[in-house]
């Protein structure tokens, strides 16, 4: 995003029970000296004491250790300073591993790490939190493990995942229904636990590779997306709101004509909104304040987001996605979807479909109309095609409820 | 003797009583009564041994009373003497006539009834034993008659009796179920023109033709399976025993034959399970081998990413280090030269370059930085074995998974290199795939036989001329399948080879070059397990080229 440092100096703690990889890392990364404040801790006990004396914003450790492993001194972490961002480096590259740390890391480097790799998923994590300036709303962000799925879905999840009968395709066909698992799931997939060869972010694609039991033991594990509160306080909010992402990436990805565009801009449109879903289930104030502002000044909510809270629903799902290490595209996306011009989009891309998207959706659907921002539209030629997706995309859209799943 | 005792019949209860005293004295029990119709009910009641009857009496003549001894089938054997006053022949005629055995006139003596008495008990005692020896064989020959039908009837196998001409003379009911023919049929018909496969009949003929004359032959007394022909003209498997006899002085023959159909039948299907066992045996000895080297292998990976990922760390510090290093000494070298220009700084200058040649400042600073890339690239490679060597040992869980077959095929090219890189080039050609779903571990098992074999066709066909041959392989989407080209320029497969090629043992290598089973567990892999096809193409001293097809989907459960 922008230049690094010319702020103050990131602190990046690195845990390992081998000394001889703390070496290895304080020499390679010497050379980040100027950027990075760095730490090495001989193990969990050791890292914690460090800790409780200077916290750090980015820790980075090995998983199997003697005495506290990686995932037991993460999810201390992430409980005592959940806004430090939480990296696995292990050699013991293991899908077993790989579950034990979903819930409490952010993401996972597979020992031994190519040169560069590590520096780069630091330095994102450092831009990342540049993002959101507000510490307390990147601590908020930085516990959640996974976002609270509608109950009805979540439990036809469990029925489908525990028929012998059900394909792959049926899965994803109802995981494509929920950003917080579509998210979750993209996060395992693109860590190092699978080194793939390139990044996945078609969600068809991600069950293909993890296979429906792995699918299984991370949908199903723990509490992580189970927790049926949020719904039985804010059910029509968080109901609406999925409504409005599919019915975002249903247009999104019929905007653009390549293939693989439509792909993205569908699951990058699906997340676009997860900000604003994490908000409602964590910080409700926050949508509340927002809402009153942008109504009694007559802003947007974005706008009114951005007066009452100093940071809007945009950039926390950005925040969310990247320090999960979703790809860039998805997160640059989320993050300028009210704001397109903020990027130089060569072309009307992923970005520029997710925003016209959104806008549409939110006409077609809920019958307000947010004015499209006016040089973007003329740069990508908007308004001349404006009135054809409308009629396109409208009686898709009003059936659309009809057909989700609700049970 | 008489057991049913003597009964005598008299309207007169002095002869009566005198009778009784006589029978009596002798031993025998009298049973008097005094009129024939209590006769008759007495003799109903518990039939006498004999009758004494009294000619003449009031209300039912001595000859009424004999008439309905005779007419009973209960009575009519016991014999009657009839006791009379009359002296009359055709009185005596009449009682003969009407069934009685014998006559006493009254007055009677003693001895004389006695004498009569006793002969007749003794003639019916005989008469007794004789019907009952009668009766003896007769059943004793119904016996003999029914065991024979019996045996005959109720065996299994056919039974078929030959005449020394080798006409059928006898054919039972097991003969008629096992080949089809009714009895009335076949009888006097030539046995082996009607029962034997036509291109086994001359040599039975010729045989027959010397067992007829001499009782001898190489069939006889053993039993033997032959082929046979039912009346449908069904060629069936069959035991046949030959037992020799003489009859009406010439040699016949019995023969006794055995369907033995479902026994072969039984025989063929164990025989398969037995071999089906053995097999499974094998991939089952097979898997768990692979299963304990991938255990293996995820523990040494992971012994061996954590010194790699550290001395990788170094390499990359000292490099940059040296660098610096390096940047620094040629300003220090700069200084110096400049330094050395006054007199009085020469011996600093000259002890410089002393130390400059000492430690071969040149070479170091146009080698060490080659050095470092070299250590990079080497601990690359580590990285990419290791990671190979995991990928390779993939652990299967019973599901199929979804697996990028590309990366699966590089990661076993990896760990099969030494077996090709001094004989053959690798060219790769792939295409985007889809994730396929499958048993990936198992697949990588035949992507290794597959490029091994390859290296050593193309290694048979260079040999030690140094040059080398080329391994190709090729990947490719074709319809709702993946398809898998591994070509070689290697010797090719013979003729007499193909047919055996994925026989399990089947191998044209060496002791100890290969087990045989590669091939055979490969096919098992692919067609059973994954619902796939493995093909070949060989042209001898040309190449080979196996084609692999999985499904995209996985094996349809």
């Amino acid at each position: 995003m922008t230049d690094i440092g010319s702020g103050t100096k990131k602190r990046v703690l690195f845990v390992d029970d081998e000394q001889g990889i703390l070496d290895g890392l304080r020499n390679r990364l010497r050379r980040k000296r100027d950027q990075w404040d760095m730490s090495f801790a001989l193990g969990g006990k050791d890292a914690l004491e460090q800790l409780s004396q200077q916290p750090c914003d980015v820790i980075v450790t090995d998983m199997r250790m003697p005495g506290m492993d990686g995932a037991t001194l993460l999810m201390q972490v992430q409980s005592l300073y959940p806004d430090i961002v939480r990296i696995v480096l292990s050699g013991h590259a293991e899908f077993e591993a790989a579950l034990r740390a979903i819930p409490v890391a952010h993401q996972f480097l597979a020992k031994p790490c190519d040169p560069g790799i590590l520096e780069n998923v630091v330095d994102r994590a450092c831009q990342l939190q540049r993002l959101v300036n507000d510490a307390t709303v990147r601590a908020i962000v930085g516990k959640v493990s996974g976002l609270p799925v509608m109950p009805q879905l979540y439990s036809k999840l469990r029925r489908m995942l525990t028929d012998e009968k059900c394909s792959m395709q049926d899965v994803a066909n109802v995981i494509k229904q929920d950003a917080g698992m579509c998210a979750k799931i993209l996060q395992l997939v693109n860590s190092a636990f699978f080194r793939l060869s390139r990044q996945l972010s078609r969600i068809d694609d991600a069950i293909g590779y993890l296979g429906l039991e792995a699918v299984h033991r991370v949908v199903l594990a723990g509490e992580l997306f189970s927790d049926e509160s949020p719904y039985k306080a804010a059910g029509g909010l968080l109901t609406s709101l999925r409504t409005h992402s599919i019915a975002t990436a249903t247009i999104a990805s019929q905007l653009l004509s390549n293939k693989k565009q439509q792909e993205d801009a569908f699951i990058a449109a699906l997340l676009h909104d997860i900000g604003k879903l994490l908000l409602a289930v964590y910080i409700p104030d926050h949508l509340k304040l927002a809402t009153e502002h942008a109504k009694s000044t007559g802003v947007s909510f974005h706008a009114g987001e951005l007066a009452t809270a100093g940071v809007s629903h945009a950039e926390v799902g950005a925040y969310l996605l990247g320090i999960w290490g979703l790809p860039y595209f998805i997160v640059e996306a989320v993050a300028n979807h009210h704001e397109p011009t903020r990027v130089e989009e060569p072309e009307f891309g992923v970005l520029g479909a997710v925003y016209v998207g959104d806008v549409l959706a939110h006409e077609l659907i809920d019958g307000t109309s947010e004015p499209l921002d006016p040089a973007y539209a003329e740069r990508v030629g908007l308004a001349l095609r404006w009135p054809e997706w409308k009629k396109r995309f409208g009686p898709l859209v009003a059936d659309l409820g009809a057909r989700l799943v609700s049970g | 003797m008489s057991a049913g005792g003597i009964l005598i019949v008299d309207d007169s209860v002095e002869i009566l009583r005198a009778l009784a005293t006589i029978i009596k004295r002798a031993g025998l029990v009298p049973r008097p009564v005094t009129s024939g119709k209590l006769a008759i009910e007495a003799a109903i009641a518990e039939p006498p041994s004999l009758v004494l009857l009294d000619m003449q009496m009031p209300d039912m003549s001595g000859l009424s009373v004999c008439r309905c001894f005779k007419q009973d089938t209960r009575l009519q054997s016991i014999p009657i003497i009839f006791v009379s006053g009359q002296h009359r022949p055709d009185e005596k005629v009449e009682a003969f006539l009407a069934g009685a055995v014998d006559y006493v006139t009254k007055p009677f003596h003693e001895e004389e009834v006695l004498a009569r008495i006793s002969t007749h008990l003794r003639i019916q005692e005989l008469q007794r034993q004789l019907e009952l020896q009668n009766e003896r064989l007769a059943v004793d020959r119904r016996w003999a008659n029914e065991r024979a039908t019996l045996v005959s009837s109720s065996t299994r196998d056919a039974l078929i009796i030959l005449d020394n001409s080798g006409n059928i003379s006898d054919w039972n009911s097991a003969a008629e179920d096992t080949f089809g023919w009714a009895r009335a049929e076949v009888l006097g018909k030539q046995l082996h023109s009607l029962l034997a496969p036509e291109r086994f009949q001359a040599a039975h003929l010729a045989a027959w033709s010397r067992f007829r004359a001499t009782g001898q032959g190489e069939a006889i007394g053993k039993t033997l399976e032959l082929a046979a022909l039912r009346k449908s003209g069904e060629e069936f498997p069959i035991e046949l025993s030959i037992i020799p006899t003489i009859l009406n002085d010439c040699w016949c023959a019995v023969g006794v034959v055995r369907d033995i159909t479902e026994r072969k039948r039984a025989e063929a299907k164990l025989q398969h399970e037995v071999t089906e066992r053995h097999k499974m045996e094998l991939e089952l000895r097979h898997a768990q081998k692979l299963e304990v080297v991938g255990q293996l292998a995820a523990g040494i990976a992971h012994e061996i990413n954590t010194p790699t990922q550290f001395l990788g760390d170094n390499i990359q510090f000292l490099k940059e280090a040296f660098d610096g290093l390096v940047r620094l000494s040629k300003e220090c070298h700069a200084a110096v030269v400049q330094l050395g220009q006054a007199a009085e700084n020469q011996p600093i200058f000259d002890g410089l370059r002393m130390i400059e040649h000492e430690i071969d400042l040149g070479y170091i600073t146009e080698n060490a930085p080659i050095a470092f890339e070299r250590c990079i690239d080497g601990v690359s490679r580590i990285a990419l074995i290791v990671r190979s060597m995991k990928e390779f040992a993939h652990n299967d869980q019973r599901e199929q998974g979804a697996a990028d077959i590309n990366r699966a095929l590089k990661a076993t090219l990896v760990i099969a290199r030494n077996e090709y890189k001094y004989v053959a080039d690798v060219a790769t050609e792939f295409a985007e795939l889809p994730p396929v779903v499958c048993h990936l571990g198992d697949l990588n098992q035949v992507f290794l036989n597959l490029i091994v074999n390859a290296a050593h066709a193309v290694g048979d066909k260079v040999g030690r001329s140094g040059d080398k041959g080329e391994i190709r392989i090729k990947t490719a989407i074709s319809g709702d399948q993946v398809r898998i080209d591994i070509s070689d320029s290697g010797t090719g497969i013979s003729d007499s080879a193909r047919q055996h090629l994925f026989e399990p043992f089947f191998t044209t290598k060496e002791i100890g070059r290969g087990t045989g089973q590669g091939l055979a567990i490969s096919r098992a892999i692919v067609c059973e397990r994954h619902g796939g096809s493995i093909t070949f193409e060989s042209q001898l001293g040309i190449g080979t080229t196996f084609t692999l097809l999985i499904p995209v989907q996985g094996k349809n459960p």
